[in-house]
């Protein structure tokens, strides 16, 4: 199992280095110059020029590119061009904020989507189920920039039960800093419940017609307990790989949750990168959500294993 | 001068107008004007210890704590409650004195000696001297991030510990307006911008100093206590500025509707930019108004001449002008929070000169832009009209195509992303665009624009042009300047290069426990003199 580890993390080398080049090559390629979005407009086109000069923006591209990679390989992702900062120090506050909304929006969804799921599956045909079924058709179908909007309206402006947006860091209480995270969890967590709701269910309903249970049935065993301990565990394997994929794209996917409610995570910080050509920051960014969708990935063949004992990882 | 329009809400409509109407003439006379709220028995005085803490919603900008690294209007809002130039600006825009005392000019303005007033301190605690003057010019003008402010420049030197003088290759009268812009140069002390130092480290020499900085985020400032300030009654820009407030925070909220919200809870005391279609609501609400100031922020239609046909076309020209109906763009796009100008200077300021500055010779005629289209000789030619600014820009865009393609030009809107938009103005490919700015300076900086090869943007050359331009760059006296700015005006206009739409206001949203703020018709906020009722 360790060796497989090893080996798959490993895989993963040439994976990012690939990804690095396409994406160095493609944030480049896309119209745009980051000086542009610096200076004023009556910039004269040698002030433009010194200043591309002055952020090596005119050496080569492998030059610029094996700088990269070289500073890349010391766990230097640069400089941003714009805020003039070390790239890390602008990600690292910001990790935080995404890796908490991704996770209390996982939370919910693994709370609230796969017992749903399963009582939707139990109870097909019933009124439990097309209950389930219809919220989460609403939670897939509305975009999430208008839950948050409605949740927003609701929750800060009328009722005045949470803020209506920022952040403020767990250094002002953990109460405070939650308060703050609660609609924003919610608005994305309601998209990825809706499909794990519906996951759960189609899952349930496999394992629900397999002959074991019938067996069990046969045997006697009760509805809960067969529901539970012996159907649940086995219709949990995909549900574990959406759970699990959904946690990657949440890191990377919260731009409009993070927008609308003005958290200053991840999100807000690529979308405003992209905005000004600020290429290291993009970079950066990128090739670290996809890191945790390696990561991640890992974590969920390894949960098969424990799930499912006929998956066993050759030692080879 | 900026004026204002109070709630109304309890008060019939047509009492409201008057009101307003008088307190629009009465704002128009006094030098203060547009006060949030509250009476002055309650302003502190000088020497008053500060006292509360505001919060400010800032919608965009603050991507550093370093002001030599951005030029955008956001950003400012909160380097000017920080950081000092040598000089600024009254309402009128004329420039009135701050770090420097006074200042002389010789006869062909390529040479200026400022005197700095003494006893003045950085927020380090360090005096303000002569040299830290020289450094911070010579290193604003080494950044690329401005416009070409300072022009020309030859050197600065030191003439005594409290005189600097800057030496221009070539005249340039509008310095010292341009230095007094309200985005300008900035002095801090000698070394403290090296390798971008004043990103993690902002040192300035304003009322307020920066306390905490996140990048694009918040952030706070406090009184800085060794602050002297200028000896005059506050007008615009200038005149006294006192630190009230114990706390400023200033919290980066780009989505217009969580603004909104947060002002409406009170999470935010004042909002540095209300979206238009947001106005009515928070003026409903019982502790919060909109102060509205005619604005200085020009909303126009660009046109690249050097794009070949049909823009190339005095006379198609002349018929996109025709087409245009102005007010229904204000209508649309900005809810009537603003004002049809003929141009972009705005009547509040100096330079204004009636007859050329207001000279419109296109109003809206349809059937004559159809008859002008048919002279031109136009067979139907494309037009791209391109946007990719804030969203105003995009929504005048569309109405623009609608009201063009009325009279029978082929024209087609391509919405940009930002920086592609960005990137096609400043290397000329285009035909049209949908732009604006906010006006803070001498006409310049809108003349210099269609100077001959200035830029690869507008395309507009004549010699002529050129002439009177160059003349007007080196008369010092401000009154001939300003004549020969209006021929400037009247050139563009008769040549139908400029397509301007209309001056937007000035919204701010403040909680009614907030005093003293003032909405300013060139957009530049101010906290100093804003203090708190509780």
């Amino acid at each position: 199992m360790f060796r497989y580890i090893v080996k798959r993390l490993l895989h993963t080398i040439p994976t990012l280095f690939l990804l690095a080049v396409g994406l160095f090559i493609l944030v480049r390629v896309v119209p745009g110059d980051p000086v542009l979005a610096m200076v004023g407009e009556n910039a004269t086109p040698e002030q433009i020029e010194g200043l591309r000069e002055q952020l090596h923006l005119n050496d080569p591209i492998y030059t610029q590119f094996l700088t990269w990679l070289g500073d890349l390989a010391r766990g230097d992702f640069g400089n941003s061009v714009q805020l003039r900062r070390p790239v890390t120090d602008l990600i690292m506050p910001r990790v935080p904020v995404t890796l908490t909304l991704a996770l209390l929006a996982t939370l919910l969804t693994v709370v609230l989507a796969i017992p749903a799921g399963v009582v939707a599956a139990a109870h097909k045909g019933k009124a439990a189920d097309r209950v389930a079924l219809s919220a989460s058709l609403v939670g897939v179908s509305v975009p999430s920039f208008f839950v948050g909007m409605m949740l927003m309206l609701v929750f800060a402006v009328n009722l005045r039960w949470f803020p209506t947006s920022g952040y403020r860091p767990l250094s002002e209480g953990l109460w405070t800093s939650l308060q703050g995270f609660v609609l924003p969890a919610i608005t994305l967590g309601a998209l990825y419940a809706a499909i794990v709701t519906r996951m759960s269910r189609t899952s349930m309903l496999e394992v629900l017609s397999q002959d074991y249970v019938v067996t069990a049935q046969a045997s006697g065993f009760g509805r809960r307990r067969i529901l539970y301990r012996h159907a649940l565990k086995n219709a949990l394997i995909p549900i574990v790989t959406v759970v699990g994929l959904n946690l990657g794209s949440l890191l990377g996917g919260s731009l409009v949750t993070e927008r609308v409610f003005n958290l200053p995570g991840l999100g807000t910080l690529l979308l405003s990168s992209i905005e000004r050509r600020d290429y290291p920051v993009i970079q950066a960014i990128v090739l670290l959500v996809t890191l945790t969708y390696v990561v991640i990935n890992l974590i969920v063949d390894i949960v098969y294993a424990m799930l499912d004992p006929r998956v066993r990882y050759a030692d080879k | 001068m900026t004026s204002f329009l109070p709630r109304a809400r309890t008060v019939p409509r047509a009492v409201a107008v008057v009101l307003a109407t008088v307190l629009v003439a009465t704002a128009c006379s006094s030098s203060e004007s547009g006060d949030s709220s509250g009476g002055d028995s309650a302003r502190p005085a000088p020497g008053d210890a500060p006292h509360g803490s505001i919060v400010v919603r800032q919608y965009a900008g603050m991507r550093s704590s370093d002001p030599f690294s951005d030029s955008n209007t956001s950003s400012w809002q909160f380097y000017r409650q920080v950081f000092e130039g040598l000089v600024t600006v009254d309402s009128r825009l004329e420039p009135k004195p701050l770090i420097a005392e006074s200042w002389t000019v010789n006869d062909n303005a390529t040479e200026f000696t400022f005197k700095i007033r003494e006893g003045l301190y950085f927020h380090n605690d360090q005096p303000i001297t002569a040299e830290d003057v020289k450094y911070s010019l010579d290193y604003f003008n080494a950044n690329a991030e401005f416009d070409n402010e300072l022009g020309e420049v030859k050197s600065v030197d030191l003439v005594d510990p409290l005189t600097v003088s800057i030496k221009l290759n070539e005249p340039k009268a509008s310095l010292v307006d341009d230095l007094a812009a309200p985005i300008s140069a900035v002095i801090v002390p000698k070394g403290s911008a090296d390798n971008g130092a004043q990103a993690t480290r902002p040192i300035g020499s304003g009322p307020y100093k920066v306390e905490s900085f996140e990048p694009e985020v918040r952030a706070v400032i406090v009184p800085f206590d060794k602050y002297k300030p200028v000896d005059a009654e506050p007008d615009g820009l200038s005149g006294r500025r006192q630190a009230m407030l114990e706390r400023i925070e200033f919290q980066v909220v780009p989505e217009d509707g969580a603004a909104a919200a947060g002002l409406e809870t009170g999470q935010f005391d004042v909002d540095i930019r209300v979206a238009p279609s947001e106005v009515e609501r928070l003026d409903a609400l019982p502790d919060v108004s909109v102060l509205k100031a005619d604005g200085s922020s020009w909303v126009v239609l660009s046109l690249n001449l050097a794009s070949g046909p049909p823009i190339d076309n005095l006379k198609v020209r002349q018929a996109i002008t025709y087409a245009l109906d102005r007010q229904k763009f204000l209508d649309t796009t900005n809810f009537g929070y603003g004002r049809v100008t003929g141009g972009y200077v705005p009547p509040e300021v100096n330079w204004y000169v009636p007859g050329a500055h207001d000279y419109w010779p296109y109003n809206y005629d349809p059937a004559k832009a159809k008859q002008t289209l048919a002279e031109a000789g136009y067979h139907n030619e494309p037009i791209e009209l391109i946007a990719g600014g804030p969203p105003y820009q995009g929504s005048n865009a569309v109405v623009a195509e609608q009201q063009l393609s009325a009279v029978g030009l082929n024209v087609k809107v391509n919405k940009l992303e930002h920086a592609t938009f960005l990137s096609r103005g400043a290397g000329g490919k285009y035909q049209m665009n949908s732009a604006g700015g906010t006006f803070m300076t001498t006409p310049d900086v809108f003349y210099v624009r269609y100077y001959c090869n200035a830029s690869k943007r507008y395309g507009y050359c004549d010699p002529e042009y050129d002439k009177i331009y160059d003349e007007a760059t080196a008369t010092v006296d401000r009154e001939k300047r300003k004549a020969l700015f209006a021929q400037l005006e009247k050139k563009l206009k008769d040549d139908a290069v400029i397509l301007p739409l209309y001056l937007s206001s000035t919204l701010y949203g403040v909680n009614d426990r907030v005093n003293g703020l003032q909405a300013d018709t060139f957009d530049s906020v101010r906290m100093w003199n804003v203090w708190v009722a509780d």
